[in-house]
């Protein structure tokens, strides 16, 4: 371990909960390390993937989103498409060879200045312990664009999982949403998602050939580029992504299981049908 | 408007800003294929380019994405690929995602052979499809008489919908569903026949696919052909004159009138007739009821009738004014009902056996013949065996299919003559071919009719041409009679409007034609009708009314004939039996 590593947290804080814990926590004196620079934001929910993979981009060790408990957003649901968007941004993560240590998510409520200090002594400690991050992702690699995946896959309608899920299946649910709000002007969109929705059911019942998934694979290609508005393009690039990144979630469905690499949001369901 | 420089595929070009990169490359040569892109829907300003079928996608250096260059506009520096390797290969998918739904049955297909889609195929050069998949199995629509449609065989370009909603402002089609499940369908999800659908047929003619078509009614024709006991004549509209030999490779306009009524006496026909001829009685009938509504003081603007898509229009969205519109029946409906009286008579023919049969270059023909109140034929002898006055409406690509099925050389066809007691037409029947041409036609005998002189300069410049409302007026022995021309729906709403809220009190007469460019436009006409074959197929028009040698209805000699011998004068009782109509409220 390197003793003269200083870390850099970036922190983003929900400003009803976790900003105003931070704040507490510095009235009633509890210390946390200064390398956790804290960002307010409107609501946990407001942080896209985007916002997290720039920090770490940018030169970040470890990001923190901290958001109101849940069942406590301010603005209901956001917390909810937070830890959606999280569980998946963290299959993710791996990937691009970020550990996912260095991603954290905490609820912390404007009370909990003590949990707030907490949480941050322990991520700065575990982080020092990590070392400083040195990617190896390319250059040239459009994290971006994942980031805008995740958040629209992350985004679209409710999904609730009891039980740790893959990307095959959250392409499998983006699909048919994608096919139930498509408004059916463009072919790409139109027929093309049908299309992926076919072959990925035949993921699932494990009848898919090589040769489909090459066909998958190009209707993805063309989907994400020649669609004419967001919906399609971004149903076409999470398919080329799984495809790209998650083989190994694919052949484990066609082998009939399941590679359970993204957790459940168990408990949300009771949550938001309040 | 500033000036835009760009790439397209290595040529530096200067373009007006807001130009689409289709626009902007066809400068350079380079031709971008299109499916669902249509420059002018029936007129030249009414664009279709909401970008649907995706194949005129186009690189842009730094994009991640494709653009579609019917809809996008030029921006400073661009750099455009048109036909990369990866444009290629996208536009090649996303037409075989389109041919992965649609049910390939094109030698059957009533649009085989001018399918934009089967054509666009074949210039891409797809020789498989790789996604396959689920197809849609939905019923055809074949509730209206004049169109049929084939969902299936939809590809959701949304030509049907521009040219129902913004061109003809019917709006009677609609995208339903989402995603795969989305169809473009009557509106409500009815049944076309219970919509406020007028049958003009231009969905059919911008469909890029066989997913609208008009209704074949060609074997019926064979049927009665071949059927010794019938005696089959035919009428030819004003407007096929110059219209059919398009199919045939000859150039558009070209006058076929004689190679026409050859072909249709080698089908076996046994009389045929010009529906020039009955233009001109219609002429006679309409000039009269003007002139005896304006001396009279009736209720003005008078409207046209022969249009039977404007006239559905007008009892759809504006019933309250159907005391504005003439009471004559439209040329088609004259001929028939005079040739199983008239004619019968002087042929000593029984009328049940004459089976009438008409070349329109429309699809709300098809519905107008089927009206309850077109049988004047049957009331006249009392005899409920005669059926409908017209009993068969053909359109211009129906005939075009018969002539092909007969296997006749249309274009090397000698010229002949129509048959006599109803062939003759004057240069003024030739004219309804064409927006303003009812009107000019009148106003050629209205004005001898009333002033008693000769008229000096039969050409009336103001009513012609593409222009969406023109106007004009004649001064006739102190009156200055003023009217209006009006061709596609949307205009004829503009009208409408003025005309309710009493605008147009001192005008004495409208014509309004459902299709742009009048009926060498109509919706039964050969495919493609775009805004450069109306305009040529309107000289073509113009053309034969200068080379004819009678240009007035009034002189025709079978009209002067059958006043004599028949129906004794204009607006008489015999008129009023066969010649005149009534009008349904019909409305929501």
């Amino acid at each position: 371990m390197d003793q003269g590593f200083e870390p850099k947290i970036i922190a983003f804080l929900c400003n009803w909960c976790s900003y105003a814990g931070a704040d507490l926590a510095g009235s009633l004196r509890y210390s946390y390390p200064p390398q956790l620079y804290p960002i307010r934001v409107p609501c946990s929910g407001r942080v896209e993937p985007e916002f997290v993979l720039k920090a770490f981009f940018s030169g970040a060790d470890g990001v923190l989103v901290a958001g109101c408990h849940p069942g406590d957003c301010h603005y209901k649901t956001g917390n909810y498409y937070t830890n959606r968007r999280f569980n998946l941004l963290m299959r993710f993560l791996e990937i691009l060879g970020i550990p996912q240590e260095r991603f954290r998510l905490e609820w912390i409520s404007g009370s909990e200045g003590l949990k707030f200090s907490k949480v941050a002594n322990e991520f700065i400690s575990n982080i020092k312990n990590l070392g400083p991050l040195s990617l190896k992702t390319p250059s040239d690699f459009d994290w971006q664009d994942l980031g805008r995946v995740i958040a629209t896959v992350g985004s679209a309608g409710k999904l609730f999982w009891e039980e740790p899920k893959c990307m095959t299946d959250l392409i499998d649910f983006f699909l048919k949403y994608v096919q139930e709000n498509s408004c059916a002007e463009c072919i790409p969109c139109r027929i093309g998602t049908k299309r992926m929705q076919e072959l990925t059911r035949k993921i699932f019942d494990s009848s898919i050939t090589e040769d489909e998934i090459n066909i998958l694979y190009a209707l993805s290609d063309d989907i994400g580029a020649s669609s004419k508005c967001d919906l399609g393009k971004m149903a076409g690039r999470a398919v080329k992504y799984a495809l790209d990144y998650c083989r190994a979630d694919i052949n484990e469905h066609i082998k009939g299981s399941c590679a359970h690499n993204i957790p459940a949001n168990s408990g949300w369901l009771q949550i938001m049908a309040k | 408007m500033g000036e835009v420089k760009l790439t397209i595929d290595g040529k530096t070009i200067t373009v007006p800003q807001g130009t689409t990169i289709l626009k902007a490359a066809e400068k350079v040569g380079v031709k971008i294929p299109t499916l669902c892109f249509l420059e002018h829907v029936g007129l030249k300003n009414i664009k279709h380019d909401v970008g649907a079928c995706r194949v005129c996608v186009v690189e842009v250096e730094g994009r991640k994405d494709f653009l579609s260059a019917c809809n996008t506009p030029v921006e400073e520096g661009m750099v455009v690929k048109t036909h990369s390797p990866k444009v290629i290969a996208a536009r090649k998918l996303n037409l075989e995602m389109m041919l992965s739904e649609h049910h390939l049955d094109c030698p059957v297909c009533p649009k085989n052979g001018v399918c934009e889609l089967q054509s666009l195929c074949a210039e891409l050069n797809i020789r498989t499809i790789r996604p396959q998949g689920e197809k849609k199995n939905i019923p055809i629509d074949d509730s209206s008489p004049s169109i049929v449609r084939n969902p299936n065989k939809c590809i959701i370009c949304q030509r049907c919908i521009t040219a129902c909603k913004v061109l003809q402002s019917v709006d009677a089609l609609e995208l339903f569903g989402n995603g795969y499940e989305a169809i473009v369908r009557p509106k409500g999800g009815v049944s076309l026949i219970e919509t406020q659908c007028v049958n003009c047929g231009q969905c059919a003619l911008v469909c890029p696919t066989g997913a609208i078509v008009e209704r074949d009614d060609t074997w019926k024709v064979w049927d009665a052909i071949a059927d010794p006991n019938k005696h089959v004549v035919v009428q030819t509209a004003p407007a096929t004159h110059v219209t059919i030999g398009e199919a045939f490779g000859l150039p558009i306009g070209t006058d076929i009138t004689g190679k026409m009524v050859a072909a249709l006496k080698r089908l076996g026909f046994d009389a045929v007739f010009d529906t020039n001829w009955s233009a001109d009685l219609t002429i006679m009938e309409e000039g009269y009821e003007l002139i005896h509504r304006i001396k009279n003081g009736g209720v003005l603007p008078q409207f046209t009738s022969c249009s039977p898509g404007w006239i559905k229009f007008l009892e759809e969205f504006y019933p309250d004014l159907i005391p504005h519109i003439s009471s004559c029946k439209s040329p088609q409906q004259m001929l028939g009902p005079i040739a199983k009286t008239y004619y019968a008579q002087k042929k000593g023919i029984n009328p049940e056996n004459i089976f009438v049969v008409s070349v329109m270059p429309c699809t709300a023909k098809k519905y107008e013949a089927a009206r309850p109140e077109m049988n004047a034929a049957s009331k006249f002898w009392n005899n409920p065996n005669i059926e409908r006055d017209v009993d068969v409406v053909l359109t211009s690509r129906e005939l075009i299919r018969m002539i092909r099925e007969a296997g006749i050389d249309f274009a090397n066809l000698p010229e002949e003559t129509y048959d006599p007691v109803m062939g003759e037409g004057t240069g003024a029947a030739q004219i309804f071919g064409a927006t303003g041409g009812v009107m000019e036609a009148a106003l050629r005998t209205a004005y001898e009719v009333v002033t008693g002189k000769t008229l000096q300069k039969l050409d009336f410049e103001d009513v012609r041409g593409m222009k969406d409302i023109k106007e004009a007026a004649v001064s006739m022995n102190g009156i200055t009679v003023k009217v209006l021309v009006a061709h596609s729906l949307g205009a004829a709403r503009q009208l409408m409007e003025k005309v309710r809220a009493g605008e147009l009190k001192d005008y004495h007469f409208i014509e309004v034609m459902t299709c742009p460019g009048g009926c060498i436009g109509g919706g039964g006409q050969p495919i493609p009708t775009t805004v450069d074959e109306r305009e040529q197929r309107i000289k073509g028009i113009y053309e034969r009314d200068k080379n004819l040698k009678l240009r007035k209805s009034h002189e025709n000699p079978e009209i002067k004939a059958i006043y004599k011998e028949f129906l004794k004068e204009p607006l008489g009782h015999l008129s009023h039996q066969l010649l005149h109509t009534h009008y349904t409220p019909r409305g929501k």
